[in-house]
């Protein structure tokens, strides 16, 4: 640090009050007295803290492998057994577009529940980004 | 100040020994405390300010790769934490346009005078500086810590050499357009 100017910029008289001016002797401060040992109080509370606490995968994986479980028995079971009463208004057997309705019913259905589940993940992974940053 | 030294201390850091950090607080105290001050011109904050790039060149001594020497890289971590502090809570800023005008040196007839004008040189100085938006101050007042060293300054703010000139040279337009009159009289002294 501190050598003069191999690459300096031409030298003008501004140059000079500025120079004057940052490096002027009553803004040379001295350290307070106590200015190491503060910092060195917070550097070995610091090392002697307890590292943060790991996210606890083992508790939520348990949970996280049952919704997929539930997610994946949802698909298999609508494939084998397809909706008709449950999900289907009962006055849409009267419609005579019945058939297009009741497909467009339980696409709407599908659609809602795969939208939910990205909504859940989407921020799932928000607040692990955001705990990440905290820490 | 010894490079060695630093590396020696950051070694027995990195190894466990914790209380070798102290070595180098005590050689880079003063340093890191000023550069803070020509930031914030705060006594107190400058002293908070320093503590906490301590703490972080602490936590991430492990980071510095011996591609430069610690001091750059420290100012590097020090300049970087003070920049982010004073965007977060910037120091108090006049417009540029509430500066006043200094006074005309024609005017100057006595010594009273001359030194009324010394101090208000410096205070018109330090308003117009503060004025100026970050990027131009913050190059402009690492330049003279760094002694007028433009790769040091470089180093310092992670910017190319061509960046931190192109910088000076508007923050140095823009001071002069604001300080013309001390320019002149600054000149005419030094005939």
């Amino acid at each position: 640090m501190n050598r003069p100017q191999p690459n300096a910029t031409p030298r003008d008289a501004l140059d000079t009050l500025l120079e004057q001016h940052f490096n002027a002797s009553t803004t040379q401060l001295t350290p307070s007295s106590g200015f190491v040992l503060s910092v060195m109080d917070a550097v070995h509370q610091q090392s002697t803290a307890p590292p943060p606490i790991a996210f606890p995968w083992r508790r939520i994986l348990p949970g996280v492998i049952a919704i997929l479980c539930a997610f994946v028995a949802f698909f298999l079971y609508i494939r084998t057994h397809p909706i008709t009463g449950a999900l289907i208004p009962t006055n849409l057997h009267l419609h005579p577009h019945a058939d297009m309705l009741a497909s467009n019913s339980l696409g709407i259905t599908l659609g809602g529940t795969a939208l939910a589940i990205c909504l859940t993940l989407a921020v799932t992974a928000l607040s692990f980004r955001l705990a990440g940053r905290s820490r | 100040m010894s490079a060695a030294e630093d590396q020696c201390d950051a070694a027995r850091v990195l190894a466990g020994e914790t209380s070798a950090f102290e070595g180098i607080v005590r050689r880079w105290q003063s340093p890191l405390i000023n550069l803070a001050y020509r930031f914030c011109r705060d006594r107190s904050r400058s002293e908070e300010m320093a503590q906490e790039a301590f703490l972080r060149a602490f936590r991430n001594l492990s980071s510095w790769r011996h591609e430069s020497v610690f001091s750059t890289w420290l100012f590097s971590l020090a300049t970087n934490l003070y920049c982010s502090e004073l965007r977060r809570i910037p120091p108090v800023t006049l417009p540029f346009d509430e500066i006043h005008e200094p006074t005309d040196p024609r005017t100057l007839n006595n010594a009273l005078d001359r030194d009324i004008d010394e101090r208000n040189r410096d205070a018109a100085l330090h308003r117009a500086v503060q004025t100026l938006p970050p990027k131009y101050r913050e190059v402009l007042v690492l330049y003279y810590f760094h002694e007028m060293d433009v790769p040091a300054t470089a180093s310092s703010l992670n910017l190319p050499e061509g960046t931190v000139k192109a910088r000076l040279f508007r923050a140095r337009d823009l001071l002069r357009a604001k300080l013309q009159p001390l320019v002149r009289q600054r000149a005419t002294e030094s005939v």
